[in-house]
């Protein structure tokens, strides 16, 4: 079954990889990537706690890059399952009261611990070359790009669910040292989103549809900077071993603020150290 | 050099990302009156049941308010909160002080009494069953005497696909009884859509279950339209003879609206003491102190449009067991119930 999955995934890229080079006589450099890193995330949903949440995280992520002298395309899927806390409030006990069948009550220590949190993002990234220094070294893109997020964490107290479907002009620039070594410096906020969060009771039930549908249906709303409000700051560093091999360590900083009737904010910075492998031949 | 440029920006950006006030905004004061002012406040914009039990909120806050200041002890903090979420009147509102010692307040009915002396297991256990068999962790079953089958559902939240398998079981085992308990007395609840999937397999028809709405708005009359739950014939089998339910002060919330989906069809009797009162479904928050409380966020109501809201669903016959009785092993309520199921014979 897990073979299934990472053949899907791999055809689901390589279609990427026709589209992105439809139509094109130029040389384009294609790479898949596998990573993992270090992220700290931390949160505020106001709309259930006034605590800040964080968690440190472990972040894994699988990518498709294609680039040109004049394009780029990306696709990335990253995926965190990790654990999150108050950041006052490490660890929270209390005394329960439970009713004994022969009229007395028992009491028992009890604790808040760690919650799940899971968290996943797909970014799918188009840019055209914009401008480029004399001696080339320098080339600023301009593109478009998709990004799904999602997060959620069920704590034994609140629940914090957001979802994010946006459409994000965005901008990369590229600087390129030598043949071997090159940085990509990327920005991008989304224009267009479609937010999903905990509807106002946070209780998504419709009497109909299980919570994880009727969240989608009684918690969406379209919203643009008006009210979604979210900077993806990206920095890599990519070294070329050779035709086949290459590797990056990238710096990803996302912020955002989503305004409802409550507000929630939450930013995350990661490293992450990648393993490049190149789907061109030699020649 | 340029590599170690890169490097020190990297850390520059991260050390600079860390700063939660600029990027989180501003943080709540952990005084007590702003935990006062924030219990209340949210309350206010998110309690579902003032308008059905006619609670003036802003009263309270006239009484407990004045009651808080900055030397507030957390001690004190306890008692006021306990006593502004006991007017609630709500099994469904709790308060978990932690990192204080202090026991889980629980507001509503099931506060008040503590424990209960109108049910105890055993007593069916040793006096009324040939044997009490344990399906599941909260599944028990067996024979009582009258060939009446007994089934004590000890929550509402095992996942649909167990109770399927269970009652296809259990209705298997009873295929020859003449009618079947279903004893909730003791079942603090769970999951709605597993109490109406529990109801339909002993539906006939399809029918109106039960309807709510939820908050959807800060103003006390700030609601979505109703939402209601069907419930229609579940499963590969039904069963249709005669169904005793049988409830009591300590049957709640989810146990409440599977009482009130089964009283929808007429071979199902309710049997016992009135139920606790905690339809709504519940939220947890949080205060600036850590603490934790819970509150009703909708309105729920019977199929006919009446709310029993910190009332409790009353029963079709009101059998109230006497302590004694109960310690002494006999239990009045479940001897009715085989007695309605055995009347037919």
């Amino acid at each position: 079954m897990r073979r299934k999955y990472l053949t899907a995934t791999l055809l689901f890229f390589c279609s990427f990889s026709a589209f992105a080079g439809s139509g094109s006589g130029e040389k384009k450099l294609s790479y898949i990537a596998i990573g993992t890193g270090y992220s700290q995330f931390n949160m505020i949903d106001r709309k259930v706690s006034p605590l800040v949440y964080g968690s440190a995280q472990s972040p894994n992520c699988l990518s498709f890059y294609q680039s040109s002298e004049r394009s780029i395309f990306r696709a990335d899927i990253d995926f965190i399952y990790s654990y999150l806390s108050p950041k006052d409030f490490s660890e929270r006990s209390f005394v329960n009261i439970y009713p004994n069948h022969n009229g007395t009550l028992r009491e028992l220590a009890a604790s808040f611990t760690k919650s799940s949190l899971i968290q996943d993002e797909i970014t799918i990234e188009y840019l055209r070359l914009l401008k480029k220094n004399e001696n080339g070294k320098m080339n600023l893109f301009f593109g478009g790009r998709f990004n799904q997020y999602f997060s959620y964490a069920s704590t034994q107290a609140p629940v914090f669910v957001f979802s994010e479907l946006s459409l994000n002009p965005s901008l990369l620039l590229r600087y390129r040292f030598n043949e071997t070594v090159e940085t990509q410096t990327g920005l991008s906020v989304p224009l267009l989103s479609l937010i999903t969060q905990m509807p106002y009771s946070n209780d998504p039930t419709d009497g109909e549809h299980n919570y994880f549908v009727s969240s989608f249906l009684m918690g969406s709303h379209l919203a643009s900077l008006n009210r979604f409000q979210r900077v993806n700051f990206q920095q890599s560093l990519i070294k070329k071993f050779n035709h086949r091999w290459a590797v990056a360590l990238d710096y990803n900083f996302y912020w955002f603020h989503y305004r409802n009737e409550s507000d929630i904010n939450a930013y995350s910075n990661s490293i992450t150290a990648k393993v490049l492998i190149s789907l061109n031949s030699k020649k | 050099m340029k590599t170690i440029k890169i490097v020190f920006v990297i850390a520059t950006l991260f050390s600079l990302a860390a700063c939660d006030e600029l990027l989180l905004g501003e943080k709540e004061e952990n005084t007590p009156v702003n935990n006062f002012e924030m219990l209340w406040g949210d309350i206010d914009k998110m309690y579902g049941g003032f308008a059905v039990k006619e609670i003036n909120w802003d009263s309270l806050y006239d009484v407990y308010r004045p009651q808080v200041n900055d030397n507030t002890s957390d001690a004190e903090l306890y008692t006021i909160f306990s006593k502004l979420l006991g007017q609630l009147d709500d099994n469904h509102v709790s308060l978990i002080p932690t990192n204080t010692g202090f026991p889980v307040y629980q507001s509503g009915i099931v506060g008040r009494l503590g424990t209960f002396t109108d049910f105890k297991l055993s007593s069916i256990k040793d006096n009324y069953i040939d044997s009490l068999k344990i399906y599941s962790g909260t599944i028990l079953y067996g024979t009582l005497k009258g060939n009446v089958g007994y089934i004590l559902l000890g929550g509402m939240e095992e996942g649909i696909g167990t109770y399927e398998k269970a009652f296809d079981f259990l209705f298997e085992e009873f295929k020859n009884t003449d009618g079947i308990i279903i004893d909730i007395r003791n079942n603090p609840g769970g999951i709605d859509q597993e109490s109406v999937y529990i109801a339909g397999r002993f539906a006939t028809e399809t029918k109106t279950g039960f309807k709510f709405r939820l908050k959807n708005g800060p103003e006390h009359d700030d609601f979505t339209p109703f939402y209601e739950y069907t419930v229609s014939p579940q499963g590969k089998s039904q069963y249709t003879k005669g169904v005793a339910v049988m409830t009591h002060r300590f049957s709640i919330s989810a146990a409440e609206t599977f009482t009130m989906a089964m009283s929808q069809f007429d071979h199902v009797t309710i049997v016992g003491d009135t139920t606790s009162g905690a339809f709504s479904d519940m939220t947890s928050r949080e205060l600036p102190n850590g603490w934790v409380y819970t509150i009703s966020i909708g309105d729920w109501r019977s199929a006919d449009g009446t709310s029993y809201e910190g009332i409790g669903f009353p029963p079709d016959v009101l059998v109230q067991n006497d302590s004694t009785d109960v310690a002494n092993g006999r239990d009045e309520a479940l001897e009715k119930a085989i007695a309605l199921l055995s009347k037919g014979k």
